[in-house]
């Protein structure tokens, strides 16, 4: 092979390579059906502490160290939620969220996608406190109330998310996102 | 014949000796890029330093998508610097699977050499991280999925209280500070790759961190033509509240996501860990088994002048000058069983015969004088000293009826065994791996060295030039050393041709000037 023709094929070779490297830098993919639709829920919490509480008898404080000698011990943890969610009359899920964290002591959180087709459907969330007092919930200032419901029609558009939260000032469950933009960010167009 | 340690890694070498060859055809041994890959990947790491830090005066923490799309806009600089970036991270990738999969398919994962393999693993994480920390950076659609499906892979181990996830449900825009972190991460691992590739070369001597000039304008100007000529563009910004639907992916850092939506996180995990597990751990499920692992490289102190060659000559800086222990003045060499690899380029390098991995000079030439007797070698016959790596190792057929020596590097060779071998034959082909291919990092070259330029341990000036060849062919140019071979062995053919016309027949000289005095007596 001449040195031109190789050299000719060289640069052929390399401009191929490269706009291999180009394609495949940006291969698409369809990640998740745009004809489709999702149903979000997605909340945090703070739940009332449910305690029980006992006296200690002598001979258990006796066997406590001086300094630890509480007349009470007190047990206990934050109360879990009952969820339950039905779309267009039909129960979708049934679950107890309990509070985060290795001894419980967190948020209650939910995180739930549910994917649904387009178009209008009927979204009913009860959210309920299991266990908990009036006086455990004055104590726990702020903390959410013992039950939570969101029952409206949801309109989605192909692509679209609809996200159930909620609203802190509100105290309420509240829908964001469907039938326009949402709380996101606008979308932006392609540009090349 | 195959090397012992290949016949595993069977399919890739093939593929990799086919390619090699090719690549040699089109851009000539020295300017191959497969040689050059993991030269290639410090190239391009230093061109994302520089187009990183361009790039990173324009973006917003606040307005990241607005950001990248005002550098994009950028006609005449940021537009094709950004590109430049993107091309060269993924190039990087390509560049450094191949340096990879040589280093395995050529027997180079193991031993002293582990330590290069677990660093350069490292240093392929700590580039696809970084990889992703700036396609997230951008907040696109494509960088929306991948934060996405991280955070999902990430909830899946016990080490978060709520599911991170949940910053990425659109109940809010997400805060600066997740830009920072991911901004952060993204100009902090670059700072770690650079100690990774002085690990990654601390056992390398003379380590060539850079490729030829020419190839390296090549790479970098291509990259830059590519960026200049196909301009990256600007996918939607990222909506928390819409589906992705159909995005385009760098599959160089997002090869992995088709693969794993909709399996569960604990299996990718498992996954994950097992073939990570697998590939970091082929130091020692790829070496060979003790018993058929080469001895390392000793030195016979009494024979040692202290010359040093065998120091300067080692590729893998596992030789040291110790003071002497036997009253000898000066210094003796001494070999770092920990260090060296047994590519025994130190036999070639030792004048006196003092040094090997379990061999010297001295049993080369014993082997070379044993091999002569047996394939009863004469002076009209070619014999080819292969390396058992290059294209005479592999392919019978390359030698074109000439005799085979194989060694296990053609840097091995101690020029006392050309010597012998040129004195035995006609002629001696020396067939070499290609330069930049030698297993042995450094043994082609110092064969050149030795043989022609005069690098001791030199072949001896009293040694026919014309007898001796080296020729260079990987284990895919059969043709190339057949062809070499086959034109060497018609010179040598008609060297013995001259030398037949210009010897003294002595005998028939004398009867030719007897007759004549003969006739003059008989004439007076």
């Amino acid at each position: 092979m001449n040195r031109i023709l190789r050299g000719a094929l060289a640069l052929a070779v390399s401009a191929a390579a490269l706009l291999g490297l180009e394609a495949l830098s940006r291969y698409p993919v369809d990640v998740e059906g745009s004809d489709g639709a999702l149903l979000r829920l997605s909340w945090r919490v703070r739940s009332v502490r449910v305690e029980h509480c006992r006296k200690l008898t002598p001979e258990e404080l006796e066997a406590l160290p001086a300094h630890m000698r509480q007349p009470e011990r007190c047990e206990g943890r934050l109360a879990p939620y009952d969820l339950v969610l039905s779309v267009d009359g039909r129960t979708v899920e049934r679950s107890l969220a309990t509070a985060a964290g290795a001894r419980a002591d967190r948020p209650v959180y939910v995180y739930r996608d549910i994917p649904l087709a387009p178009g209008a459907h009927r979204v009913r969330v009860e959210f309920v406190r299991r266990g908990g007092d009036e006086e455990e919930e004055e104590r726990e200032e702020g903390g959410a109330p013992r039950h939570l419901s969101f029952d409206a029609p949801v309109t989605l558009a192909p692509g679209q998310i609809a996200l159930v939260t909620y609203d802190a000032e509100r105290r309420a469950l509240v829908l964001r996102g469907s039938g326009g933009a949402g709380a996101g960010m606008a979308p932006g167009p392609e540009r090349r | 014949m195959q090397p012992s340690g290949v016949r595993a890694r069977r399919g890739g070498w093939r593929a990799l000796t086919w390619l090699d060859a090719r690549a040699n055809g089109l851009f000539g041994s020295r300017y191959n890029p497969l040689y050059q890959s993991g030269a290639i990947v410090v190239a391009l790491l230093a061109v994302l330093l520089a187009t990183g830090l361009y790039l990173l005066l324009f973006y917003r923490l606040g307005a990241p998508w607005a950001s990248v799309a005002r550098i994009t806009d950028q006609a005449f600089l940021g537009r094709w610097i950004r590109g430049l970036h993107r091309f060269a991270s993924d190039a990087a990738v390509v560049a450094a699977a191949v340096h990879a999969l040589r280093m395995f398919v050529q027997d180079r994962s193991w031993g002293p050499r582990a330590l290069a393999w677990v660093s350069g693993l490292a240093l392929v994480a700590a580039i696809l991280v970084c990889g992703w920390t700036g396609l997230v950076m951008v907040w696109d659609t494509p960088a929306q999925v991948l934060a996405m499906e991280g955070a999902r892979l990430l909830d899946a181990l016990p080490i978060f209280s709520e599911p991170i996830g949940r910053a990425f449900v659109g109940e809010r825009p997400l805060p600066s500070a997740f830009f920072f972190l991911n901004l952060f991460a993204h100009i902090a691992l670059p700072i770690g790759v650079g100690l990774l590739v002085w690990l990654h070369v601390a056992r390398v001597a003379r380590p060539v961190l850079l490729p030829p000039k020419r190839l390296l304008w090549a790479v970098v100007g291509g990259l830059t033509a590519l960026a200049v000529l196909r301009p990256l563009w600007m996918a939607p910004q990222a909506d928390l509240l819409r589906l992705p639907g159909e995005t385009r992916l760098d599959f160089f850092y997002a090869f992995w996501l088709p693969l794993v939506r909709g399996v569960p996180a604990w299996t990718v995990w498992a996954a994950g860990v097992a073939l990570v597990g697998a590939v970091v751990s082929v130091p020692l499920w790829a070496r060979p088994a003790r018993s058929r692992r080469p001895a390392r490289s000793l030195v016979n102190e009494r024979l040692c002048t202290g010359c040093e060659q065998c120091m300067l000559d080692c590729p893998y800086g596992a030789i040291s000058m110790v003071p002497r222990t036997d009253g000898r003045p000066g210094l003796v060499a001494r070999v770092n069983q920990d260090l060296c690899v047994s590519c025994g380029i130190c036999i070639g390098s030792c004048a006196p015969m003092g040094v090997g991995p379990g061999r010297t000079g001295r049993d080369q030439l014993a082997a070379a004088r044993a091999f002569a007797e047996r394939a009863e070698i004469g002076r009209a016959d070619v014999v080819v000293l292969g390396c058992e790596w290059s294209a005479a190792g592999v392919s019978p057929g390359a030698l074109a009826g000439a005799h085979l020596f194989p060694v296990p590097c053609a840097g091995n060779v101690h020029t006392s065994v050309i010597e012998y071998l040129v004195r035995r034959a006609g002629g001696v082909v020396v067939a070499a791996c290609r330069a930049r291919d030698c297993r042995g990092r450094e043994g082609a070259t110092w064969l050149e060295q030795r043989v022609h330029h005069g690098r001791e341990a030199e072949l001896q000036e009293r040694v026919d030039r014309r007898r001796v060849r080296i020729v260079h062919a990987s284990a895919g140019e059969a043709r190339l050393l057949r062809d070499a071979v086959r034109g060497f062995a018609a010179e040598m053919a008609e060297l013995r041709r001259e030398e037949a016309e210009e010897a003294l027949d002595v005998v028939a000289l004398c009867r030719a000037v007897g007759a004549d005095a003969r006739s003059e007596g008989a004439a007076s």
